[in-house]
């Protein structure tokens, strides 16, 4: 493996780490409760590791699609319910990602916000009709870098690293009253949703069959999802310090996407804004392509369609049709007028209730010596990947009772 | 802790205080939306923003004020939204004022 | 009770991935359709593919439902057609051949310059 190819795969994953939903909620929960919050974000950025390399490994060694193993694990009653729920799950979250594509594109020229979201899905379906699946990824992932000039803001407005520092402990604060105990809970459970994202997993195993890995892939699978999983967290990091810092004490819990962009607008003016859209509007555009691809991976591996961008769109026709369906579907939520806030609000808590019949199949799988051999899960993959389980499954019971308890994190 | 969630949720579920919870929500979004809008304005005063963002910003903020507006009963938090949204362009600095007022009316709705 | 061959078969099959000579995915074993006399073995007579072949592992409700998506269409692939099952089920024939290759047809129809 060359070093330079290396070193691409990992800035792709750490352009497309950020995706709408970690703009909001990072920002939401640094606003609201500070620093706090932040060992969230790592313990989260540790469960996708652990997740996102199991996935390559099991594509790079048993050849086997997540959705594909997941009904031969569960059967068919269980992968139908786990299908439909995490299409939903997707389908709210491209949605979001379009929606807040075109708000950024909005922001950026002025136009009005629905004829921009149009505008950017027939892009999206260009791009996805017409590039090459490594140039999709890349090209959205190294424009997404964009989005370092929130790092850069962050140290331009000299942050008490200490305090910074001190997030990184788990913590509830004290002197919360009840109300702010409950929202703290809701964002905990919200931040590890928009880390973990299920989608992720998807998207990310399925090119690791697109692109044909075998063993020999198995190294930079490791080093893209630690390292690259791992720079990304700290751009999100960056976001959720930079809202504690700046919003927080003027009163401010971005109910407005563009907000966020004033980050970088403090320090750096109309360059840092600038900037700041572009890295948003790469780096949600490629979750708006990650979302929809994984949608239509699923359907094509549980019915054992042809699928994968590797193909002429006519060869794998199934699946062509079903990524543009998927894009005018969460076209047409958006055209609705559903702020993409609200959206993404609604897609963390969706996701999170499909985490645990994601993964489970997932788990069971790479720890099976039948298929993985020697790349089965050794023990520090075993008790990471159960460890995190247990707690996926208690967020997942937590979500909805919290969502409905804060209104989505707003009392 | 566990029981004080319990009882809250308790309260909650039950629907005692939905709507009061529909106003303390908007009270909320419209005093987060008046600081984000003074620091627009801030902002685009020093010559800090692009133009086409700061109208767009400035636009939304309105319209999510109002939106907000529709939920608030509270006489007093009322009044200093109406107040804001009645200028063509408020100044950063009404804008913020109008904030720091509605976090009152806020800290009002969360002791009830 | 020990499950006789034929039974581990039908749970060992069922939910493969179904691949033609060609090496083109061609579909799921949605189930499978199993044949014989009393006295005699069961026998698997052919691989069922398609919402159709669901009827009899979901609920009559959530059948209704897939019928009302998906349609109730199924593709009978007689088991001579099976060359071996792995990881995967690899057909001898090509998808065409055995029907499977419909439902990517009538989609490709759908698509732009695909007709």
């Amino acid at each position: 493996m060359k070093l330079s190819e290396l070193a691409l795969g990992v800035l792709t994953a750490v352009g497309g780490f950020v995706d709408v939903s970690e703009l909001v909620f990072m920002s939401q929960a640094g606003s609201r409760f500070g620093y706090a919050l932040i060992w969230v974000v790592v313990l989260s950025t540790v469960g996708i590791m652990v997740f996102g390399e199991m996935s390559g490994r099991v594509a790079a060694i048993a050849k086997q699609p997540v959705f594909n193993l997941m009904r031969n694990r569960l059967g068919l009653r269980l992968g139908l319910i786990t299908l439909i729920a995490s299409f939903v799950s997707n389908l709210i979250t491209c949605a979001a990602e379009i929606g807040g594509v075109a708000l950024v594109l909005q922001l950026l020229t002025g136009a009005p916000m629905r004829l921009m979201a149009v505008a950017a899905t027939a892009a999206f379906i260009a791009t996805v009709w017409f590039l090459p699946f490594k140039w999709i990824e890349r090209t959205y992932g190294l424009l997404g870098l964009f989005m370092l000039v929130f790092g850069v803001a962050l140290v331009a407005i000299h942050p008490p690293w200490g305090q910074i520092a001190g997030g990184l402990v788990p913590q509830v604060p004290r002197g919360l009253s009840t109300r702010d105990l409950v929202a703290f809970a809701y964002f905990a459970v919200a931040l590890l949703s928009a880390v973990m994202f299920p989608y992720e997993t998807y998207f990310y195993s399925s090119g690791g069959i697109e692109d044909e890995w075998g063993p020999k892939d198995l190294g930079i699978n490791r080093l893209t999802t630690i390292v690259g999983f791992g720079l990304g967290s700290l751009l999100a990091i960056a976001l959720l310090a930079s809202a504690a810092q700046l919003f927080g004490p003027a009163g401010i819990s971005p109910e407005m996407i563009g907000t966020v962009a004033m980050q970088a607008g403090v320090p750096f003016g109309k360059v840092g804004v600038l900037l700041a859209l572009l890295g948003m509007l790469f780096a949600i555009g490629g979750a708006a392509i990650e979302t929809c691809l994984a949608n239509a991976y699923s359907l094509g591996q549980f019915f054992g369609w042809r699928w994968g961008r590797h193909r002429p769109p006519r060869e794998a026709p199934r699946f062509t049709l079903s990524w543009i369906l998927v894009f005018a579907g969460s076209l047409v939520i958006v055209l609705t007028g559903v702020e993409p806030v609200e959206l993404a609000e609604y897609a963390v808590v969706a996701s999170i209730l499909v985490l645990p019949l994601t993964y489970l199949p997932l788990l069971l799988l790479a720890g099976d010596r039948t298929y993985m051999r020697v790349h089965a899960n050794g023990l520090l993959s075993k008790t990471l990947g159960w460890g995190f389980y247990v707690l996926i499954v208690l967020a997942a019971i937590a979500a909805l009772p919290l969502f409905l308890l804060t209104s989505g994190g707003q009392l | 802790m566990f029981g004080r969630l319990t009882l809250f949720a308790l309260l909650l579920a039950g629907g005692c205080s939905s709507a009061k919870d529909e106003e303390l929500a908007a009270a909320k979004g419209a005093r987060s939306v008046l600081a984000e809008w003074s620091t627009v304005e801030r902002l685009d005063r020093a010559g800090r923003l692009p133009r086409a963002y700061a109208n767009e910003m400035r636009e939304k903020a309105r319209e999510a004020v109002l939106t907000d507006r529709k939920s608030i009963k509270d006489p007093d938090a009322g009044r200093t939204v109406d107040a804001v949204v009645s200028v063509a362009a408020p100044s950063a600095r009404s804008l913020a004022a109008a904030g720091t007022h509605l976090q009152r009316a806020v800290d009002r709705l969360e002791a009830l | 009770m020990k499950a006789s061959g034929s039974l581990k078969l039908v749970a060992g099959v069922r939910d493969l991935q179904i691949v033609d000579c060609e090496d083109c995915n061609c579909g799921i074993v949605d189930d499978i359709e199993l044949a014989g006399k009393p006295g005699a073995p069961l026998e698997v007579a052919a691989l069922i593919v398609g919402p159709g072949g669901y009827s009899a592992r979901l609920p009559g409700w959530a059948m209704r439902l897939v019928g009302w998506v998906a349609g109730r269409d199924a593709v009978k692939v007689p088991w001579d057609k099976v060359e071996s099952v792995t990881s995967v089920v690899r057909l001898a024939v090509t998808a065409k051949e055995t029907g499977l290759a419909r439902a990517e047809a009538r989609a490709r129809r759908l698509l732009p310059g695909g007709g």
